[in-house]
């Protein structure tokens, strides 16, 4: 399941550019497809983020221990509606949506900040990031970021919270027992639609019959 | 206090009183989890002194309860406690507990409630509803009557629905999370002895009976939702040490066992995937093993189903393809009908742990309904026994029960020990060579004491089946060790042993794991199973760690020292989680507090040495591996043993030794510094963990061991 609007997405700014070359080292050869020229904004460009989480709900089994992480490292406490990553569940339905920040490419959150708390942060991986200091808490970023679901969080403190990839270490990615998350450098996955972030990470995991053993190989794993 | 909210619930449904119990008036003491269960119960109940409450008197209590541990990132570390007087235990009810998986007690602690008590009886059906600070006592006219996940499904519809949105609560914070809620099923509405709690599709309080108890109050259900935080003392520590944990127990790459698939603790792989329609693992908060697979056997009802309930009735099932297709029982195949089964006793609402022995679905078929076919139609009309093993059969069957529609449904609406008595059929606890119902009270056969003597002595000296698989996982873990790394491990046990004892100076040891025939009954392997109770409750059942996860993680697959962290890893995640600064040995003895509480509430309910025996059968006839009923082999037959010079888990052919078993006892009440003639703790055994005043109830009673 995808928590995209498309209402929201087609209201962003796209000016037909090339970047995002594909890279060479890139250490996960498996995501390579996924990686290919994206349409860019010209005028007013941000620098493109180095680092992406890529997902697949299909693997997620519900545990929320991404969430329960994300708040510790961000938060210092477990808070379930101040974390990062939001995973969503009907126990009934057994579907599981994870929701994880873009990073985007041309960030409708970064660029709609009246002042720029919501930036482009150099000295991590060129992450889209808040500055708190400067965060007025009037929630327009929130209002544009197109992931109705993975938006970002709204604090008592009337802050905003948005993914800061964990200074480089992402928690999520790192705790997930699954691998449903993983943190890709690299240059940035296909921006229309959520193709590019939402993957297929189970195919990667084949159970060989004749050794009752779960065949994984090892490299393949970011 | 980090790791805590603060506060306790306590909800009166007679006088509709709500309040709060400050949770640090227990959690020094107590831990957490069983621990404070206990304590609020003996404080509300059973320190009134005798006679004590019935299970369904208005005056007994359920406690939800969590751990310091729960709702932190930990994991395997958030099962709610569910405690208070049970229905189950035979002949007389007794003050017990039972346990569940999922989210709850993270939940609850985000809404600021560490646990709920619920007491007195509500004149019409009705649901807890808690949303933050806010608690509402609200009508459940309308769920009555419905399976636990049908009435889940419905509050969410009047309350928050679930689904990846974010939603507003009335107070103007924000979640995307669904409502926890822990529902009775038809079951225990009815009062069914065997009555579960179920939380999503399949997390079920399932031993014990607690959904009847609930029942009796007119509760349907407790549902929370919250959008605060849990607070720790030091996160970055307990960071660095989750993580650690986890690195130690599962690793994806290299999967540890069984456990660790995208299906879900399940074996996984396209065919199976296809055959059994599991979709994807299905777990509890923060936990990398998830035991339960989430299954498309019954959409939109949820499935999240484990080894019990599917175990059970894939023995009816495998039955079932027998007969369609005409094959050798060795080559009949499972169908989803085994899935569906299980899900068949979460709707319904009974404790799955009585439908996964031979003294289940099995004997009803193979002994009862074959061998008596005419008193099999008089007890059950309207049950076709040729229908057996398919989806309508078990719906008819269990319909039968929650509902008393015919004298054998009366009877195990009334749980399997006093059903028998009601059918006549108690003999089958002398004559019956195969697994029936091996304790005197009646709790389910789990593992077989033949085989597994600890398992029947941590059961027989306790309220219910100890259902802890430790030190099993422990026993299992050095089986799968070889050679070198099989002997090191052995004296690494005998080390650690020395080094973690319990405050009464029982430990584990290599000998007292062993259970050669030679070995049952020896002090060793007594003060083994008295350190086991001390462990369990401390760390198992207060902070508490699942133990299906395998904890305590005394060894890992993944060190090279073969070191798994227990018990420092814990204690010091404990420590980082609370801010506390406790060792091992503080741990352990408020485990001992906790197990000696216990055991004073149920010596009022009524318990003695004397009756704490197993069932005939387990005394006169042999367990071997052919041993059977119709075609299938007795579950948790096989003992740890030493065969020539290594440890290694196989099929013991014995019966247990009576006289053996008394000294065990014997042993087992002198290491607590109880009284070795009735099993009664004595006043200088309660002083020394710090309850003395326990002993003046005892006394008063007339139950204080001497
Ligand atoms: S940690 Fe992984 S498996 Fe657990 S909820 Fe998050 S994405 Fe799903
Ligand atoms: S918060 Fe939303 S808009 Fe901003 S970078 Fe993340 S996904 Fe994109
Ligand atoms: S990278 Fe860090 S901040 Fe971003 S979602 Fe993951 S844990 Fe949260």
């Amino acid at each position: 399941m995808s928590d995209l609007e498309e209402k929201k997405i087609s209201r962003r700014r796209f000016i037909k550019g090339a970047s995002g070359a594909v890279a060479g080292a890139m250490g996960v050869t498996f995501v390579g497809h996924l990686f290919g020229l994206n349409e860019r904004v010209f005028a007013f460009s941000l620098p493109d983020s180095e680092g992406y989480l890529l997902v697949d709900d299909s693997l997620c089994q519900n545990c929320k221990k991404c969430m329960a992480v994300c708040s510790l490292y961000n938060e210092g406490e477990v808070n379930f509606s101040l974390s990062r990553i939001q995973i969503a569940d009907n126990p009934f339905y057994i579907d599981q949506t994870i929701g994880q920040c873009r990073q985007c490419v041309d960030a409708p959150c970064v660029e709609i900040c009246p002042t720029k708390a919501n930036h482009v942060d150099p000295k991590v991986l060129n992450r889209r990031t808040i500055d708190k200091e400067k965060c007025l808490g009037c929630r327009l970023c929130q209002e544009a970021c197109p992931f109705e679901f993975a938006r970002l969080q709204y604090g008592k403190d009337q802050k905003m919270r948005k993914c800061t990839l964990c200074d480089g270490e992402p928690q999520c990615a790192k705790n997930c027992p699954t691998t449903a998350i993983r943190f890709i450098k690299g240059p940035a996955p296909y921006q229309r639609g959520d193709s590019g972030y939402r993957v297929d990470f189970r195919s990667d995991f084949k159970y060989d019959w004749a050794r009752q053993k779960w065949d994984i190989p090892g490299e393949k794993l970011a | 206090m980090y790791g805590w909210a603060g506060k306790i619930l306590y909800v009166n449904l007679t006088s509709k009183e709500i309040s709060t119990i400050p949770t640090e008036k227990y959690a020094d003491q107590y831990i957490g989890g069983f621990g404070i269960g206990a304590a609020i119960y003996w404080d509300l109940v059973a320190s009134r002194g005798n006679p004590q409450p019935g299970a369904f008197d208005p005056s007994n209590i359920v406690s939800v309860m969590a751990g310091p541990l729960c709702g932190a990132g930990v994991p395997g570390a958030s099962r709610g406690d569910v405690s208070g007087r049970s229905p189950q235990p035979y002949p007389f009810e007794m003050f017990s507990r039972s346990s569940f998986g999922g989210h709850f007690t993270a939940m609850l602690k985000m809404a600021g409630w560490d646990g709920v008590v619920v007491q007195g009886r509500s004149e019409k059906p009705v649901y807890i509803y808690i949303e933050n600070s806010r608690v509402e006592i609200r009508d459940a006219e309308h769920l009555w009557g419905l399976f636990g996940q049908d009435a889940q499904l419905e509050i969410y519809k009047e309350t928050v629905p679930a689904g990846p949105s974010w939603k507003r609560l009335r107070d103007g914070t924000e979640t995307t999370q669904p409502i926890a809620i822990l529902a009775a099923g038809p079951a225990g509405e009815n009062l069914c002895r065997e009555g579960n709690l179920i939380h999503e599709g399949g997390h079920a309080a399932g031993q014990m009976g607690f959904g009847a108890v609930l029942g009796s109050k007119n509760c349907k259900a407790i549902g929370v939702i919250g959008t605060g935080s849990v607070k720790v003392a030091d996160p970055k520590k307990l960071l660095e040490l989750v993580h650690q944990r986890q690195q130690l127990w599962f690793r994806m790459e290299k999967p540890n066992g069984s456990i660790g698939s995208p299906y879900g603790g399940q074996p996984g792989g396209k065919e199976w995937e296809a055959a059994n329609k599991v979709r994807q693992g299905s777990g509890c908060h923060a936990c990398p093993r998830v035991c339960k697979g989430a299954f498309d056997t019954l959409p939109g009802q949820g499935s999240q189903m484990v080894c019990m309930g599917s175990y059970g009735y894939a023995k009816a099932d495998l039955e079932r393809d027998k007969r369609e297709r005409g094959v050798a029982f060795k080559d009949a195949r499972v169908s989803d009908a085994m899935y569906y089964g299980a899900q068949a006793l979460n709707r319904y609402g009974l404790n799955s742990a009585y439908w996964a022995k031979d003294l289940d679905y099995n004997w009803i078929y193979n002994t009862f309904y074959m061998e008596e076919p005419e008193e099999f139609a008089r007890v059950a009309p309207g049950l076709d026994m040729t229908t057996y093993g398919t989806k309508d059969w078990i719906d008819t069957f269990l319909d039968m029960i929650v509902h008393r529609k015919n004298p054998l449904g009366k009877a195990l609406a009334e749980g399997w020990r006093r059903g028998l008595d009601i059918l006549g059929k108690a003999d089958v606890l002398e004559r019956n060579w195969r697994a029936a119902l091996p304790w005197w009270h009646g709790a389910p056969h789990h593992r077989d004491p033949r085989a597994q003597y600890h398992w029947g002595i941590q059961t027989l000296l306790w309220n219910r089946d100890h259902d802890k698989h430790n030190p099993e996982s422990l026993q299992g873990m050095i089986v799968s060790f070889k050679d070198a790394k099989q002997k090191r491990a052995m004296e690494l046990i005998d080390q650690l042993g020395q080094k973690y004892p319990s405050t009464n100076g029982t430990t584990v040891s290599m000998k007292g794991l062993t259970a050669n025939d030679e070995n049952l009954y020896t002090k060793e392997l007594t003060s083994t199973c008295v350190y086991h109770r001390h462990l369990n409750q401390a760390f198992l059942e207060c902070l508490p760690l699942c133990c299906t996860l395998g904890n305590p993680m005394w060894f890992s697959p993944y060190t090279e020292d073969q070191l798994g962290g227990f018990p420092d890893l814990e204690v010091q995640i404990y420590n980082a989680v609370t801010g506390r600064n406790e060792t091992f040995a503080d741990l352990i003895h408020k485990g001992r507090r906790v197990a000696y509480l216990t055991r004073a509430i149920n010596v009022l309910d009524g318990v003695h040495r004397d009756l704490e025996v197993f069932s005939p059968y387990q005394y006169d006839t042999r367990l071997s591996k052919d041993v059977k009923v119709g075609d299938h082999q007795v579950m948790g037959g096989t003992a740890f043993m030493m065969v020539d010079g290594k440890f290694v888990r196989t099929w013991p052919n014995r019966s247990i030794d009576r006289a053996g078993t008394e000294q065990v006892k014997t042993w087992y009440f002198e290491m607590e510094g109880w009284d070795s003639e009735t099993g009664w703790p004595t006043r200088r055994s309660l002083e020394a963990v710090g309850i003395g005043d326990v002993a003046d109830v005892l006394k008063q009673a007339g139950k204080l061991g001497g």
